[in-house]
């Protein structure tokens, strides 16, 4: 019985895989063990029995047809996760996503200087849209065009300190704005309020992208067919600014701003005395006030118009406070229910706790741990896919 | 000769071009060799040209993988690993073999030609007996022998077809030597009576 290395020597001194040195040894041991001799003689005869097998002939041709090699959906897409060009795109794009996300994630970081108070409260937006589909007049308003871009129509902006400042102001103040209701209705129906005439001729807003939208405090004009008005709601009213001062008398202003847009064809009256005069019936006191009572105005409302109702003009993002947005949307729910002739389309509610950039800063903060977090995704496939592709080369 | 080999080049150049026409030269050139191989490591006719005929369509797939060195060595490697694959998903999922343990085969052996029909006969009994050996070796054992004795491979391409040391594969190819010797002791009236007399000398020393 022989080792098992004295048998790996065989097989290998059969192989002719030894030393020159290890193979001059062995031969010598074979010239006298005679027992190491036979193992080498039967695994001789064992290998060349093994050697000796015929190739066998193929029981059919293996050639392909188009249709074999046709690489199927599965395969493309595993031979993509094995290409070198689909793994630097994707780490290219990684480093993109990181960056982007890392770029908004810094923004976000730093608050504009203005906002200082409100940060944590939470933005919420809502709107009153649709509205009665019986008080929707869209055909009246058909062919109307406006500018189509958003900065044509001026962004409220609050200050963002007025929530609580206003609150310690004796009247209406221009930095004592509440909030604002956003309500469209026709240049026309505004002329005709009257209300126009009286507006400041400088407005005490800040109109974002808006500046060549006003002269303010001109009437409806040949050429001029929208109008936004501005109504402030101060902290004084006793509507909407329930915590501080409950009894207090709401002071308003109204401020008008004229859109320089094409004639709207076929816009239907409607009365801004109503929407002015509603928001006085919702109020506390349930008077109904005429709309000639402009200084017992208790909602603030910005009017104005928009083409069509199937093809509505982007709204600036609007925010509420939680003091005063339950009572302007009733106010302006009640508003517009009682117009006789509405044509407001879209409304929306405003009040700002705070600057307009607060309320991008979570969603750019969202959106970039979103771009990160897409990009380190990304990032990870990338470095499988290179390393795959560098495995099959 | 070298016009061979050159036609080959030149065939796996279109081939990898996209070629079909010249990689089917390819593949009826070597068809015989991959079977053998695969009937040689699975004992199956009807699996070993399943293997055979997927061993064409992977290689086709693969072919801008290929870098140079022996064509039929690569399809060999391929079809090696593809049979490897297999037997170890059968080892832990047994089936029923479709011809068993046995029974004949219907494998087709060239004609030699100038053989009586008992002599053709009597060397197909010995070589069903010794691949019945071969199908007894445990798996490792059967690839590397494969391998050494069926296709020739030296060590070290051994040991990189089946991704470890040739000292693993020296001793595999050690021992499975060794249990084919035994395995054929108990066949030894098929063997050329020059291989029965030692098998008898040996038969006796050993036990």
């Amino acid at each position: 019985m022989i080792s098992d290395s004295d048998l790996q020597l065989l097989n290998t001194y059969l192989d002719g895989a030894l030393s020159p040195a290890e193979r001059m040894a062995l031969e010598a041991r074979l010239t006298t063990d005679a027992i190491l001799g036979r193992e080498l003689e039967t695994l001789r005869a064992t290998r060349s029995l093994l050697r000796g097998l015929p190739t066998l002939r193929a029981p059919r041709n293996f050639t392909l047809t188009p249709a074999m090699v046709r690489p199927s959906q599965a395969t493309r897409i595993f031979q993509l996760t094995q290409s070198v060009w689909v793994g630097g795109l994707s780490a290219a794009a990684s480093v993109l996503l990181i960056v982007l996300g890392l770029a908004l994630v810094r923004t976000a970081g730093n608050p504009a200087p203005n906002s200082v108070v409100n940060v944590a409260a939470p933005a919420s937006t809502f709107a009153v849209q649709p509205l009665e589909a019986a008080a929707l007049p869209t055909q009246s308003m058909t062919g109307a065009r406006l500018p189509t871009t958003p900065a044509a129509f001026p962004t409220l902006t609050f200050d963002p300190a007025m929530a609580d400042i206003a609150a310690s102001m004796p009247l209406a103040s221009p930095e004592g704005v509440l909030g604002s209701v956003l309500v469209t209705m026709s240049a026309e129906s505004m002329a005709d309020t009257g209300l126009f005439e009286s507006a400041p001729a400088e407005t005490p807003f800040t109109l974002q992208g808006g500046a060549d939208s006003a002269p303010a405090g001109a009437p409806a004009a040949d050429g001029l067919s929208a109008a936004i008005v501005l109504f402030t709601m101060t902290p004084n009213a006793k509507t909407f600014s329930p915590t501080p001062a409950p009894t207090q008398t709401l002071e308003s202003q109204a401020y008008s701003f004229m859109a320089p847009v094409p004639p709207v064809e076929g816009t239907p009256t409607a009365q801004l005395e109503s929407a002015a005069g509603l928001a006085n019936q919702s109020g506390a006191s349930s008077t109904a006030t005429r709309p000639d009572d402009q200084p017992e105005l208790e909602a603030a409302m910005a009017l104005r118009l928009l083409p069509t109702a199937t093809d509505p003009l982007p709204l600036p993002t609007m925010r509420r406070t939680q003091t005063s947005a339950p009572t302007l949307e009733r106010a302006l729910g009640d508003a517009l229910a009682q117009m006789p002739t509405p044509t407001m389309t879209t409304a929306t509610i405003v009040a700002a706790p705070s600057a307009s950039t607060l309320a991008e800063e979570p969603s750019a903060s969202l959106a970039g741990t979103v771009l990160l977090g897409m990009g380190g995704v990304l990032g990870v496939l990338a470095v499988i896919i290179l390393l795959r592709a560098s495995r099959r080369r | 000769m070298v016009g061979i080999a050159e036609d080959e080049q030149l065939e796996i150049l279109a081939a990898v071009r996209g070629d079909l026409g010249a990689f089917n030269s390819l593949v009826l050139r070597y068809q015989d060799s991959v079977y053998t191989t695969a009937y040689r490591l699975m004992g199956d006719s009807a699996r070993a040209a399943d293997a055979a005929q997927e061993t064409m369509i992977i290689a086709y797939q693969r072919l801008a993988s290929y870098r140079g060195g022996s064509f039929r060595g690569w399809l060999l490697r391929i079809v090696t690993n593809l049979c490897y694959d297999e037997l170890r998903r059968q080892r832990r999922r047994p089936t029923i073999s479709l011809s068993p343990e046995g029974q004949e085969d219907d494998i087709d052996i060239p004609d030699a030609g100038v053989d009586s029909p008992e002599e053709v006969a009597q060397q197909r009994e010995l070589e069903r007996a010794i691949q019945l050996c071969i199908d007894r070796l445990n798996l490792d054992q059967r690839m590397v022998l494969v391998l050494s004795d069926i296709d020739e491979m030296d060590y070290q391409t051994i040991a990189t077809t089946l991704k470890t040391q040739v000292g693993t594969v020296k001793s595999r190819l050690s021992r499975a030597r060794a249990s084919v010797r035994e395995c054929l002791k108990s066949v030894r009236e098929l063997l050329p009576t020059s291989y029965r007399l030692l098998y008898d000398d040996s038969g006796t020393e050993k036990t």
